[in-house]
């Protein structure tokens, strides 16, 4: 299969096209009318032949009569002289010429004179020399092929010059056409191909001139825009797709996987750099006998309000994460050392005073018990750091008060 | 088959050589001959006022070629009689005179003779042809020339075929 170099373009194709076509033209104009002068002028050269010849005939009889050569020749020296007449020669009774003039033809010597020659004037015109109805002689009169041979050398030329003047002509033709098919073809296929390559699905194929491509164009441009539509729904979907993925659907909050990776990006760059940074683990105080109360919607307005509160006050590098359940886990990106640790303690422990409102009414403050691990004191790896902040929760949780009700109405 | 070139290895072309006088050539001792077929061939160009079957030759004077003039009736194309005519006799019955040599008076009375009748006149000697008569022939040994007296041509009723004086030789002129 022949690739798209191997191809040929839409203007070679236009310019072959219309240079077979003119050829075609041009040589049945040219042979027609080389033929046909061809014709013409062999009939007239033969007539003007034996019109010399008769002429000839007719001035030389009396010096034939005379048996005078000198007279004869001076009668034909005149016609022998006209053009297209190659030479005269004059018979008289015997075998041998009366008289003769011969004129050098330098047509005799080149081959389209001698084609000439050979297809006008194969044989000498002869015309009778007559005395009072008495035949005494002949004359014969060899044609001269130059006038032909001229014709034939010009109409060549002339079919040459055409043939030259129709390459041009075709190929600026091929060339306006081109630039009228083949340029919005490829204006389309540099749209096709940055849409392909480079995802540009804005780029718009620009007008052309001639009907069809123009609707082509069109079809096109409304085909890449819905393909731009299509492409555009596909990502927000991805999008959709791969928040759901990472966050949790209740609270909003990024899920364990997202805080694993985050946590593994964090950790990378932090051995790097040799920053440190913290994680801290929250667990609610007594959330499950919030729902056993309050029920199921009690216990989600509470997951929502703890997540909402946990954001609050941290930076947008840090991370507040859902893990499960009523378990928490906030990464405070590095610089974050002990001091961090403390401050985001606090700032939690405050805001998780305010008490929470339910759905029926009634209000609940829920406390959050915290376990802390710093990188690199509290542990070197993920395993340690959150085996380190779970174990110092764990600890913490010893012996905790559970929820305070807020004064039921 | 290629005239061209077999007629250039016999002509001898030299397109400047001088215009020759007319000049018949012929085999020595027959001079007659060559005559009788000259003046035939005169006639033959020659139109009379009236159409003629027979060619009527009179001769007169000391005629020296004028044996044979009989033999004038194939170069003339249609019969020919030859009789003698007395130097100073009426052309009667002539339709072509020949004058042999006589004396530039005698000549010139029979060339009178014939003004203002269809009689061709040709002197056999005179070379320069001054004596009025409307041809002159010039024979010598080998050749035979003829001059034209286009003056006594156009003052008779004869006409002549303008071809002839491309062969003749015109009297008078620069020849």
């Amino acid at each position: 299969m022949a690739g798209p170099t191997q191809l040929p373009s839409v203007r070679q194709v236009l310019s072959r096209v219309h240079f077979r076509v003119t050829l075609v033209a041009v040589a049945i104009a040219g042979l027609t009318v080389m033929l046909t002068g061809f014709a013409a002028l062999g009939i007239y050269a033969r007539q003007n032949l034996e019109l010399i010849a008769q002429t000839a005939s007719y001035s030389v009889a009396p010096a034939l009569v005379f048996e005078d050569p000198d007279a004869a020749r001076l009668a034909i020296e005149p016609l022998a002289e006209s053009p297209g007449v190659a030479g005269i020669a004059v018979f008289g009774p015997s075998a041998r010429p009366f008289a003769a003039r011969i004129k050098s033809t330098p047509a005799a010597g080149s081959s389209i004179g001698w084609v000439a020659k050979s297809l006008f004037f194969p044989r000498p015109v002869a015309a009778p020399v007559t005395q009072g109805g008495r035949v005494i002689g002949e004359v014969r009169v060899e044609g001269d092929a130059a006038i032909v041979a001229g014709y034939i050398r010009a109409g060549l030329l002339g079919g040459l010059a055409c043939l030259l003047l129709t390459a041009i002509a075709t190929s600026l033709l091929a060339r306006r056409l081109q630039e009228e098919i083949a340029v919005p073809l490829q204006a389309m296929a540099a749209v096709a191909h940055a849409v392909r390559v480079g995802r540009a699905f804005d780029r718009r194929a620009p007008r052309a001139s001639i009907r069809e491509i123009d609707t082509l164009r069109d079809d096109f441009n409304a085909l890449l825009a819905e393909l731009e539509e299509w492409h555009h729904r596909m990502r927000d979907e991805n999008a959709a797709l791969s928040h759901q993925a990472t966050h949790d659907p209740l609270t909003g909050l990024p899920n364990r996987a997202l805080l694993e990776q985050e946590l593994s990006a964090v950790l990378e760059r932090a051995r790097r750099e040799g920053t440190s940074f913290a994680l801290l683990y929250a667990d609610g105080d007594g959330f499950k006998a919030i729902n056993d109360e309050y029920g199921h919607a009690a216990g989600d307005a509470v997951l929502v309000a703890i997540g909402r509160r946990l954001r609050k006050g941290l930076r947008a590098s840090d991370v507040a994460a859902r893990l499960g359940g009523d378990e928490f886990a906030i990464l405070l990106a590095a610089p974050s050392g002990a001091e961090a640790v403390a401050r985001a303690s606090e700032g939690i422990a405050l805001q998780m005073a305010a008490p929470i409102a339910l759905p029926g009414g009634e209000q609940v403050v829920v406390g959050l018990t915290l376990g802390a691990a710093v990188y690199p004191r509290d542990g070197e790896d993920l395993a340690a750091l959150v085996h380190h902040a779970d174990l110092e929760m764990l600890t913490a949780k010893q012996g905790r008060p559970q929820h305070r009700k807020e004064g039921r109405k | 088959m290629l005239l061209a070139l077999a007629l250039s290895a016999i002509v001898p072309g030299s397109p400047e050589a001088p215009i020759p006088a007319s000049d018949t050539r012929f085999a020595p001792g027959t001079e007659d001959s060559a005559v009788a077929r000259t003046v035939g061939g005169i006639a033959s160009y020659t139109r009379w006022p009236e159409p003629m079957a027979t060619l009527r030759i009179c001769v007169s004077g000391a005629a020296r070629h004028a044996d044979r003039l009989s033999e004038a009736a194939r170069t003339a194309g249609r019969p020919a009689t030859v009789r003698r005519l007395g130097i100073g006799a009426a052309p009667n019955g002539c339709d072509l005179l020949y004058l042999g040599p006589m004396r530039p008076a005698e000549s010139l009375g029979m060339i009178r003779a014939t003004h203002g009748r269809a009689i061709l006149s040709i002197a056999e000697s005179d070379p320069a042809c001054r004596g009025g008569a409307m041809f002159c022939l010039a024979v010598s040994a080998a050749s035979l020339s003829f001059r034209i007296n286009i003056d006594a041509i156009s003052r008779s009723t004869l006409r002549v075929d303008p071809r002839v004086q491309r062969v003749a030789t015109l009297a008078g002129g620069g020849n």
